[in-house]
Parts: C-alpha cells; sequence; structure tokens
C-alpha cells in the first residue's frame, strides 16, 4: 500500500505519520504529525533560503521577541520523505483558531505582527514571502507567526511580493470592520484568500478615498489590479528600492493602526451589566463553577461557551486552567481581548463564535481549514446560560444540542435555565411557544444518552440550576 | 459570456502599483519618522537637563 506525499513521491503508508491537510501549498517545506507530534520538513529545494534564515539571526531575534513560533531540531530520520533537507519539530499550538473567529483586535494585532516581522526582515536583508493571515496564531492574547518557512532572502529593489496579499487578509476585512459594519469580519469565511480588494473597496463608504492609507492601499491599489489585470507577468519586471518598501511597510502599518472600533451598545457586550443575577446569585453561582471546575478531570483548555466577557472563563483561569472563550458577540469578545491584554493575561483567547453556527470545514477538499467540531478535544466544556439562547432562541432541540456538545468535549457544566426565568420569557415574548418539551425533566432525559449525571446544584435565589455532566 | 477570469493575472497590478503608493506615503512616513525624531530629542534634552532623581529611600518611611 502507498500513497502520494506532498512532493508528489509515492510513499510507503505508515500509520504513525499524517500530513497536515492545510499543508501543501508551499513548496519550501510541509508540516506533518509522526505519532501524533507536529513535524516540520524543510524540502531540500529550500535548504539555502533556510540555512540563511536562522544564519542571518533573524530566526533567533524573532523567536526571542515573541513574534515567530520556537522549534525543536528534529532527526532527519523522522523526515516525512528522502526530499527533506531537515526536519523540525515547532512549538506546540494549544488550538488553532481562524481569521474570520478573531475579535477585531485580535485581527488587527495579527496585522501588526505581520509588519514588524516584514519591517525586521527587511532590515536584516530578507522578506515575508507570505502574509497569510492563517500564519499568525494566538497563544492566549499573544499573537504569533508560526510559519517559519515565510522568510526568504531579499531580491534587490523587489517589491513586496507578499503585499496583495496581506491587504487581502488584514487591512480590507479591518478596513471593513472599522468603517462599515463590524460584522464584515464573517467576509472571510466566505473565501480562505481574504477579502477581494475590488469587492472590498466597493462595499467601503465613498469618504474612505480621502484617507491616505486607505485610498492607496485599498482603492488605488485594487484599480492598478483592475487595470494590469490582462497584462500578465508584467508585474515581475516592477521595482521597488528598499527605502521605499520600508515606507510602504511604515504606511500600512499606520493605516492599520488609525482603524479603530469602539466595541459598546450590542446587546452582549453590555450583558453582564444586565443580567438577571442579584449579588447573592452571582456568588452562588461562581461558587459552584468554581467547585465543579475544580472537580472537573477533562483536558485543556477549557472551552467556554457563551463566555460573554468572561466572568466565568476568569474562574477557569484562575484555577491555572487554559481557556477558549467563544461568543457570537464581536462587541463581548472584543471587550474581553482588551481586558486580557490590559491585564496581561496570557491563559485565555477569546474568540466570536455563533454557535448555532459554527465554523465548518474550508477549503479544497474541505481539508484546508477544520470545522469546530474537528478542532475539538476531550477539554472541559462550560455552557453557562446559553442553553435557553439555543434552544429557545434558535430552536435547537434539546437532544440534539446535548448531542452536539458531546463532540466537543469530555465534561460539561451547563446551566439549566428554567421557561419561567426573566431571560427565557424574554426570548419567548418575541416567538410562538413551541417548546413545549423545554423542561427540565426534557432535558435531564435528554442527556442520559450522551451524558452522566456528576453533580446537579440549584443556584442561590433562581429557578436555576447548574449541572456537572462526563460524557459516557 | 466570455470565462476569462481564469487567465487574468491580478497579481501584476499590484506590483506595479507598490512603487506608486511608496512614492506617495514616503513624503508623510518621512515626515512622521523626523517629527518622532525631534519629539525624542527634545524629550531626551529636558531629561539631561533635570536634576538627578533622588535615589528612592529603601528603608520604608
Amino acid at each position: 500500500m502507498s500513497e502520494d506525499g506532498p512532493s508528489g513521491r509515492l510513499l510507503p503508508r505508515a500509520a504513525s505519520v499524517e500530513v497536515e491537510p492545510a499543508s501543501w501549498r508551499d513548496p519550501g517545506g510541509f508540516v506533518y504529525r509522526r505519532n501524533g507530534v507536529i513535524h516540520r520538513q524543510i524540502q531540500s529545494s529550500f535548504a539555502a533560503e533556510w540555512e540563511h534564515f536562522l544564519g542571518s539571526g533573524l530566526h533567533a531575534k524573532l523567536v526571542e521577541r515573541g513574534m515567530l513560533v520556537g522549534h525543536a531540531d528534529a532527526k532527519l530520520e523522522d523526515a516525512f520523505d528522502g526530499s527533506a533537507h531537515a526536519v523540525i519539530r515547532p512549538e506546540p499550538i494549544d488550538f488553532v483558531a481562524y481569521p474570520y473567529e478573531w475579535t477585531f483586535g485580535e485581527l488587527r494585532d495579527a496585522a501588526l505582527l505581520t509588519l514588524d516581522a516584514q519591517l525586521e526582515a527587511l532590515s536584516q536583508g530578507m522578506t515575508l514571502r507570505d502574509a497569510s493571515a492563517y500564519n499568525v496564531q494566538f497563544r492566549g492574547v499573544q499573537p504569533v507567526l508560526i510559519d517559519s518557512l515565510s522568510f526568504e532572502r531579499l531580491e534587490p529593489d523587489a517589491p513586496w511580493i507578499a503585499y496583495q496579499q496581506f491587504c487581502e487578509h488584514f487591512l480590507a476585512p479591518l478596513a471593513l470592520m472599522a468603517t462599515r459594519d463590524i460584522r464584515c469580519g464573517r467576509l472571510l469565511r466566505s473565501g480562505i484568500d481574504g477579502i477581494p480588494l475590488d469587492l472590498a473597496a466597493g462595499l467601503m463608504p465613498a469618504s474612505s478615498r480621502l484617507r491616505l492609507g486607505l485610498g492607496a492601499h485599498l482603492h488605488l491599489h485594487a484599480r492598478s489590479m483592475r487595470q494590469h489585470a490582462d497584462a500578465s507577468g508584467s508585474g515581475r519586471k516592477a521595482r521597488l528600492s528598499l527605502s521605499r518598501q520600508i515606507a510602504l511597510i511604515e504606511s500600512l502599518r499606520s493605516t492599520v493602526s488609525g482603524l479603530t472600533w469602539e466595541p459598546e451598545g450590542t446587546e452582549w457586550a453590555d450583558y453582564a451589566d444586565h443580567t438577571s443575577y442579584d449579588d447573592e446569585a452571582t456568588r452562588s453561582k461562581e461558587a459552584i463553577v468554581g467547585a465543579m471546575l475544580g472537580a472537573a478531570v477533562g483536558g485543556e483548555p477549557v472551552w467556554d461557551l457563551g463566555a460573554n466577557t468572561g466572568r466565568y472563563s476568569a474562574i477557569a483561569s484562575g484555577l491555572k486552567r487554559r481557556v477558549l472563550a467563544f461568543d457570537i458577540d464581536p462587541a463581548a469578545a472584543e471587550r474581553h481581548y482588551r481586558w486580557l491584554r490590559r491585564d496581561g493575561r496570557t491563559d485565555t483567547t477569546p474568540l466570536v463564535m455563533d454557535l448555532a453556527d459554527p465554523s465548518p470545514a474550508l477549503g479544497w477538499a474541505h481539508r484546508e481549514r477544520r470545522s469546530l467540531e474537528e478542532r475539538a478535544g476531550d477539554g472541559v466544556l462550560m455552557a453557562l446560560a446559553l442553553v435557553h439562547h439555543l434552544a429557545i432562541g434558535r430552536n435547537v432541540p434539546l437532544p440534539m444540542l446535548l448531542d452536539w456538545l458531546a463532540k466537543l468535549g469530555s465534561e460539561l457544566i451547563i446551566e439549566w435555565v428554567p421557561r419561567e426565568d426573566a431571560m427565557a420569557q424574554r426570548l419567548l415574548a418575541a416567538r410562538e411557544d413551541i417548546f413545549q418539551r423545554y423542561t427540565e425533566d426534557g432535558f435531564q432525559a435528554a442527556l442520559t444518552e450522551r451524558w452522566v449525571q456528576v453533580d446537579r446544584v440549584p443556584i442561590s435565589g433562581t429557578a436555576r440550576v447548574l449541572y456537572h455532566l462526563r460524557r459516557r | 459570456m466570455e470565462f476569462v477570469f481564469a487567465y487574468l493575472d491580478a497579481a501584476s497590478g499590484s506590483m506595479i502599483i507598490q512603487a506608486v503608493i511608496a512614492a506617495l506615503v514616503a513624503g508623510p512616513v518621512l515626515f512622521r519618522s523626523k517629527i518622532s525624531a525631534g519629539v525624542r530629542s527634545v524629550r531626551s534634552a529636558i531629561r539631561r537637563d533635570s536634576p538627578e532623581p533622588r535615589t528612592s529611600d529603601t528603608t520604608g518611611r
């Protein structure tokens, strides 16, 4: 039995070696798992660039500053195939999140990191040969580049080959989110090559043409791409001096830094200030959640589903747990991100996610970007004040909800919100009541197929109940 | 309808326009960096002229 490797060769099939499905575009190397451990093979064809990158000191400097993920050298015998020049083991990333799941601030910080890395590379006679947003991941709230093979030697007076990609992956979505509507970030989910510049330019307010950075990097850029679209190959003759390229990157940096968005006024960003809990109920809920998390034996990270601005994520991080804090509201997630950055916390990553429409698999053969479910592990899930939103607000039947949650984690701390609760009543007020099965008995019946009840504790001063469940 | 999109090379426009945009933005970028450098030098001059801060009191009183 054999299979095609990334180099096109026929390889012996080894059950313990698996190529990362997203890693096939780069001829310089690719990522694979050997016995579950991430490895990266550097191809012989990329050897000179790789050795120059290491020898120039740029690699060490970027890693030291936390801008690039570090790695350990691996044995050449661990290579995927015979075309390897070297093999490394990159530091693992807890959870691979995608740009369409980031908050505005996360996308902007990832953009600035990319530009700073390019400026650093230029100072060392190198350049970033791609500027994909997917090359950035978050460790807590710190963005880090994960593609060590993105750097190559700078050809004299060559323009930045990744300029268009940077603008499509970062500048266009950020500009639309800041000037048009924050939900434009979801456009990144409709294509893994970012937002086409002509589309972005068409959607932008007319006044954006008058802003130097947006006028140049978006509008003029899009127009030039249209004009030269049939001038095949002419771009290769373009020239750009180093000083001009630095000015270009500095200008991009200034443009990105100037894009701002204030996360206020949405329903959920203000939710923490307008819950139905009084102080006693809040203290009771915090104590119960803390105790259930303390008793949970599931793996990491903890997934806080419907985290809002992170009140209960903080309890998990206080117990030295790493946390992924998902919320549907970009404003709530952004506020959470800013608080974490301000407090210097490094254990929690806020992400934007509509749990009734979670991230699907995307890209070639549906395998380049994995769905949320495919990225789940055996962690602990928290679903606090969430069940009524999905079951009543989005019509998801309780058995389906509990069945899906069992695919995301091995333990579940879930809050039952009864029909008579003020927040459930608020949801019911706007729709026909077709939720006769939405009862605690119905909830208990639904959970038994996938879950075992570990604990059940009512929250003082409310009719709500917290359950600690373990997957069967 | 002609299916010509597959043969278009939009990247050429991106490479070509960089020189124009860089020329356009180089002035403001240079101006900003000069201003920043000026502010930094004024600040450092002020720091040089100001008296040394007193050594902190480590007795805790």
